[in-house]
Formats: structure tokens, C-alpha cells, sequence
């Protein structure tokens, strides 16, 4: 507690003018001859530009953004794995990264030799290995096989142990993605735990994660950064706040019709989907207990006369971006028989999602290859229901009713 | 809780340093160490033999090359047996090619690694340098025994360690120039092996060079001297054993060798940026 609030007006950050561009040909040719007789591409994308901050000593930073703005670079930065372009940060203190674990383990090494090249790659000395070897081995629970060769571990267990090692790290300064709370849920809360202690020990930390949750619950303060460039830096509600309002902004600015951001060869396009009550209306959230349809409006040069076969995908994905689920008309349903307008239906006796906020990933297939897809097609919540459990125990598969309409 | 001052780092745009600097290094020479053990654990770790590998592998290689060249060579007015005279040949040669071949598939192999964490890459050569050293003392242990053995050794033999700068400096200069190109070109991969193997027969390992040189007019033999091996191998037959001669020429195997420590190291630090640059 003191050493808190004694060092509390020290920066162990600082970031000026940091920018960070990459060769817009990626990696470069394998072929040596390729590249004697061509000058090597010279274009580049700038991934980050003008980060502007600081951070106190022992202070949690979340970093906030959506996916491609930025917020691995400015690890990676961070890590020292790449150099910016343009910029400098200063830093007080070791920097280990939690970003990466099991970076650096051998299969044909036993655990404890990995446990020590693995600390010694993090920046720790020999004897600081030594002195925490029990508590790691005690933490990651592999204490009868640490002598053999981690090849034989289960994945479970290896990684166990290698998030085990980074979080015995010693450094002022720590570097966290949220990726990092692996295995079982028990291990996980574990991880939670660590990191929690992490940033309550004086630490001071750098935390990248989707979750907003667990921003809220660690950070004191969050970054947000929009296309490599910095949104916003503030106390975490507020910035997360912000964020929240500007992805649902973003998301409801442009009807299913009008979006451009798609794949595929176009030869059916999706107009719209929605959800629909028993009551014909549309819904924006559904309830768990409640049977609901799906309808999908396509639109395209298809029709059952090319003889091509069309399939229906819907993956749904919750608000941390983890898939949750899909429904799939299989192969073979019918098109329409003439071209034009058509809407595609489902229904479902009730919905089998738990609470929360999800997206909807639309897909269209003619022949196995892909003729359309939106991503975030529709965003919807699900609140539960009076029997949600029971349905629940049914089991995951539910039988639903595919129909297509003309229009 | 800290028990020593914190480092301060900064991170610079403007930052090109190489990495080859004791600055760097120092932070990681754990790190540097666990590379090394870990090589060792894994080649000589699921062996039955082990560690004794080091030892069998040099008679082995003596001992086929006895057979092979032995036969070729004339031995009339050889001032030491060919086997020794071998063994004082492969010894260095090993040395060098060992580390060079294992240098051109270091960086493909430590990229996932370097794209996770950093560490000063310059350890990355240096570990295979280190790595490979015990197996060049056993050889030169054996060689010098052998030496004593078949009352060879000449009395200059306590100067020996004047012969490590030269190979040491080459042999640098040759793994930090094919670990910086196997980093970006994979090509090297496919052309070591033939360079190494014409290099072999452009060494004098397994026959004196004499028996080239009457056939080369000067140039032709400063030529073979701009291989360094060359040079490596006479300066140490001369320094261990009576009956050779060594010639000014071996200067031109020492510049070479200082060149190619030199640019190797620069190569490398311009190279070395690159390999992590990966989205």
C-alpha cells in the first residue's frame, strides 16, 4: 500500500509519437533470384500512428479495439519483438511478456528443462528459476511428470505449465492478451486470479482483451485505439463506454442491402435477415423459451434451372467473438425455381443460446462454393426464459424447419 | 520486493543497432546458456551412447578418411602418420562446417520464437559457436594425445592456442553470414551442402596441399589460400607438428577471415530486423 501511493507519480510508460508501418508485400519473396533482378516493393500500410501516452507505475492498462486496429502491434512493440517506425517509448523496469506461452518449449526437453529455458527466454536468471521452481511446478500441477519430456503432457498440462512460468515472472512490467486465460474453466479462473494479484502486487500491467467484463474488473485505465490510430485513453468505464457505443453505432449504420464488405462470387447476394416473432413482427432480442423464425431475403442470378445446389450457413458468435454456434441447411436446398427475390425460412421451437449478445455470420453456397457472405449480418440478445435449464438439458441439437418462399 | 535497481529501456524508431554488442548480450547470457544445453540435451539426450558420440565421431571420420584417402596419398616422405594427419585436418574443418551447415536453418527455425519474444538474436549463432566447442577440444585433446603418442608433436605444439583467433574469427564470420542469409533466402538451404562439399576438397583435410600446388602457379595458390580453412589447417599442422612449412600465404587466409567476420556481423545486423517483421 505504501509503495503505492509512494511511487504513484513515477511513469513506468511513456509513449511519444509512436508509429509503427509494414512493407505492404508482407513477407518477402522466398526466391533469391525474384528478388536480385526486382527492386523490392517499397509501399507500406501504417498498422499505428501518433500513440500519445503514459501510464504510473502500477497502474493496469486495458487496450481496446477492434479486430486489425492495432492492438497486437503495440504488444509486439511493446515486447520488443518489433521495432516501431517512428517514435519512442521509455520504459522503467523489466518487461515480460504473458502474451505467448509455451513460446520456446522443446517436446523432446523434459518439463523441468523447459521450465528453465522457458524463464531464462522471459528474463529471468538461473537462480531466479531455482527459487521459484516448487511454486511453479505447485501452480501448474505437473509435479509427477516433470522429468519427462513435455512431448508425452497432454495439451492440457503443457499448457498449465507454461502459463505457470510466465506468471512467476518477475518484471515491473507486465504484458498481458487476453488469450491467455487457457485450459479448463477452474484453470482459467485461476489465470483471472493471477493476473488480478498481478496488478494488486504494484505491478504495472498492459492488458489486451475483447472483454469488456474483464477490463472493467482489472484495469484502471483503458486505450482504445480505432485503425491503428488512438481513440481515446481515460478511466476504463468511461473509454469502454465509448467503445460500446461505437460498435453498436457502427453495426446498425448500414442495413444488410447496403453493405459492400462482402466475399464471394455474388452470384446470390443476402438483402436482409431477421428475426421473427410467432406474431410476425421482428424481434431484436428472442427469448430462450419462445419459438422464433429466421428469415433470410436473397436476392441473385441463381435459380433450381442451373441445376446448382445451395446451402445455408448461419454461424452465431457472442460478444467476445467467440463462436457459439451455426445453423446449416445442409446440401441440396432448393432454389427457386425462377430467378429473382426469394426468402429462406427456419424456424425454431426455442432458442438455444444462453443469455447475452450475439452476431450472426451469414453464408450462401452454390455447389459448395461460396457465393455470398456478410459478416455481423445481425446482431440480437437472447434473454432467458421461465424453462431455460430444461431445454438446455435436451442437448444442442434442435430440429428446424427450412422453407423457401418466393417473394 | 526488488532487490535490484530496475532497467530502463527505451524503445527508438531511430534505434539500428546490432545486436551483436556485450550490452545486449550480457541480459541474456542465461538465455544464451539454455540454448546451448538445449541443443546438447536433444542431439546427444536420446542417444544410448550420449556424450560419448563426441568422442566416436572424430575416430570414425579419421578412420574412413584413412581408409578412403590413405590409399591415394602417397605416404613415402609424409612426416606423420595420415591418420594423424587427418584428424589434425577434420578437426577444424568439423569445427566449421558443423556450425556453418546447423547456422543456415537457425533463423527459419527460431522464427515463431522470435516473433513471440525478444531476445538479442546474436545469441542465436553464438549458441551454435558455443555448442559445438567440446567436440572440437575432444578432437583436439585426441589429436594431441595421438600426437604425443607417435612422438610427432613438436615442442611448438604449447603455442597451439595461436591457431584459435584465426579459426574462431572464420568460423564467426561464416555462421553469422549463413544465418543472416538463411534467414531470408531459402535458397541457401538447398546450396549449402554442394559449397561445403567443394570446400572440402578445396581444404587441405585429407591431402597436403603441396600435392596440388606443384601443378598451380602463384596465383593459383593464392587462390586456395583465400579459403581460410586453408589457412586454419596449415597454421595448426605447423604449430603441432615438425615437417611443415608454413608460407606467407596464410596472410591472405587471416584477411579473409577477419573480412568475413566483419561483414558477417554487419549483414547480420541489417538482416536481422527483418525477421520478425512479419504481421
Amino acid at each position: 500500500m505504501d509503495r503505492r501511493t509512494l511511487m504513484a507519480n513515477r511513469n513506468a510508460i511513456e509513449v511519444k509519437g509512436l508509429g509503427k508501418d509494414y512493407p505492404k508485400a508482407g513477407r518477402r519473396s522466398d526466391f533469391f533470384f525474384k528478388e536480385l533482378f526486382r527492386r523490392p516493393e517499397t509501399e507500406s500500410f501504417t498498422a499505428l500512428d501518433g500513440l500519445d501516452f503514459s501510464l504510473e507505475e502500477g497502474k493496469t492498462l486495458g487496450i481496446v479495439g477492434s479486430n486489425g486496429s492495432g492492438k497486437s502491434t503495440l504488444l509486439k512493440i511493446f515486447s520488443r519483438v518489433t521495432l516501431p517506425s517512428r517514435g519512442q517509448i521509455r520504459l522503467n523496469g523489466r518487461v515480460a511478456p504473458l502474451l505467448e506461452v509455451g513460446t520456446g518449449f522443446h517436446p523432446d526437453l523434459s518439463g523441468r528443462d523447459n521450465v528453465y529455458l522457458n524463464g531464462s527466454l522471459l528474463g529471468m536468471n538461473r537462480r531466479e528459476v531455482q527459487e521459484r521452481l516448487d511454486e511453479i511446478v505447485a501452480f501448474s500441477g505437473v509435479e509427477d511428470f516433470l522429468d519427462q519430456p513435455v512431448k508425452n503432457y497432454s495439451s492440457g498440462m503443457y499448457v498449465r505449465l507454461a502459463f505457470a512460468v510466465a506468471a512467476h515472472l518477475r518484471a515491473e512490467i507486465m504484458l498481458v492478451d487476453e488469450v491467455l486465460a487457457v485450459g479448463d474453466l477452474a484453470f482459467q479462473q485461476k489465470c483471472l486470479k493471477k493476473m488480478e494479484a498481478l496488478s494488486q502486487s504494484g505491478r504495472t500491467v498492459l492488458l489486451v482483451s475483447h472483454q469488456l467484463e474483464n477490463l472493467l474488473k482489472l484495469c484502471d485505465q483503458a486505450l482504445w485505439i480505432e485503425k491503428g490510430r488512438q481513440q481515446m485513453i481515460g478511466p476504463t468505464e468511461e473509454v469502454a463506454t465509448a467503445y460500446r457505443r461505437h460498435m453498436l453505432h457502427q453495426a446498425s449504420e448500414q442495413t444488410v442491402a447496403e453493405r459492400t464488405d462482402r466475399r464471394g462470387s455474388g452470384a446470390l447476394r443476402l438483402q436482409e435477415l431477421d428475426l421473427i416473432g410467432l406474431d410476425g413482427k421482428t424481434l431484436d432480442s428472442i427469448r430462450t423459451d419462445e419459438p422464433f423464425r429466421l428469415r433470410m431475403k436473397i436476392d441473385g442470378e441463381a435459380s433450381a434451372e442451373d441445376r446448382a445446389a445451395l446451402r445455408v450457413q448461419l454461424n452465431f458468435y457472442d460478444q467476445n467473438e467467440r463462436f457459439t454456434g451455426s445453423l446449416d441447411s445442409g446440401q441440396d436446398f432448393p432454389l427457386p425455381p425462377e430467378k429473382g427475390p426469394f426468402s429462406v425460412q427456419m424456424e425454431l421451437p426455442c432458442c438455444p443460446l444462453y443469455a447475452g449478445s450475439y452476431w450472426a455470420t451469414a453464408r450462401l453456397l452454390l455447389d459448395g462454393r461460396p457465393a455470398d457472405r456478410v459478416e455481423s449480418a445481425l446482431r440480437f440478445d437472447v434473454e432467458t426464459g421461465k424453462d431455460a435449464w430444461t431445454h438446455r438439458k435436451s442437448g444442442m441439437r434442435h430440429s428446424v424447419q427450412w422453407k423457401s418462399v418466393k417473394e | 520486493m526488488k532487490t535490484e535497481p530496475s532497467a530502463h529501456i527505451v524503445i527508438d524508431a531511430n534505434d539500428h543497432s546490432s545486436s551483436f554488442s556485450w550490452q545486449k548480450i550480457r541480459p541474456y547470457a542465461d538465455l544464451l546458456r539454455s540454448f546451448v544445453l538445449r541443443d546438447w540435451k536433444v542431439r546427444f539426450g536420446q542417444t544410448r551412447l550420449g556424450f560419448l558420440w563426441m568422442i566416436l565421431q572424430p575416430l570414425i571420420t579419421a578412420s574412413l578418411l584413412t581408409l578412403v584417402f590413405g590409399l591415394l596419398v602417397q605416404r613415402g616422405n609424409a612426416p606423420i602418420p595420415y591418420p594423424l594427419f587427418v584428424l589434425s585436418g577434420w578437426m577444424g574443418w568439423t569445427f566449421f562446417s558443423s556450425a556453418s551447415l546447423q547456422s543456415v536453418q537457425l533463423i527459419p527455425q527460431y522464427q515463431a520464437m522470435m516473433r513471440k519474444v525478444y531476445f538479442p538474436k546474436a545469441i542465436l549463432p553464438l549458441s551454435k559457436l558455443i555448442g559445438l566447442l567440446p567436440e572440437f577440444c575432444i578432437a583436439l585433446l585426441m589429436t594431441l594425445i595421438y600426437g604425443a603418442v607417435s612422438g610427432s608433436l613438436s615442442i611448438r605444439a604449447l603455442s597451439v592456442p595461436l591457431f584459435f583467433p584465426l579459426l574462431l574469427f572464420f568460423v564467426f564470420g561464416t555462421v553469422a553470414w549463413f544465418s543472416a542469409l538463411g534467414g531470408g533466402y531459402r535458397d541457401i538451404q538447398q546450396l549449402a551442402p554442394y559449397t561445403f562439399q567443394m570446400l572440402f576438397f578445396l581444404s587441405p583435410v585429407a591431402y597436403p596441399f603441396g600435392l596440388l600446388g606443384q601443378y598451380l602457379p602463384e596465383w593459383g595458390k593464392v587462390l586456395l589460400y583465400l579459403n581460410p580453412m586453408a589457412g586454419c589447417i596449415d597454421l595448426f599442422r605447423y604449430l603441432l607438428f615438425d615437417g611443415f612449412e608454413l608460407h606467407s600465404r596464410v596472410l591472405w587466409s587471416a584477411a579473409v577471415a577477419l573480412l568475413l567476420a566483419v561483414s558477417g556481423a554487419r549483414k547480420f545486423a541489417r538482416e536481422e530486423r527483418k525477421w520478425t517483421e512479419g504481421l
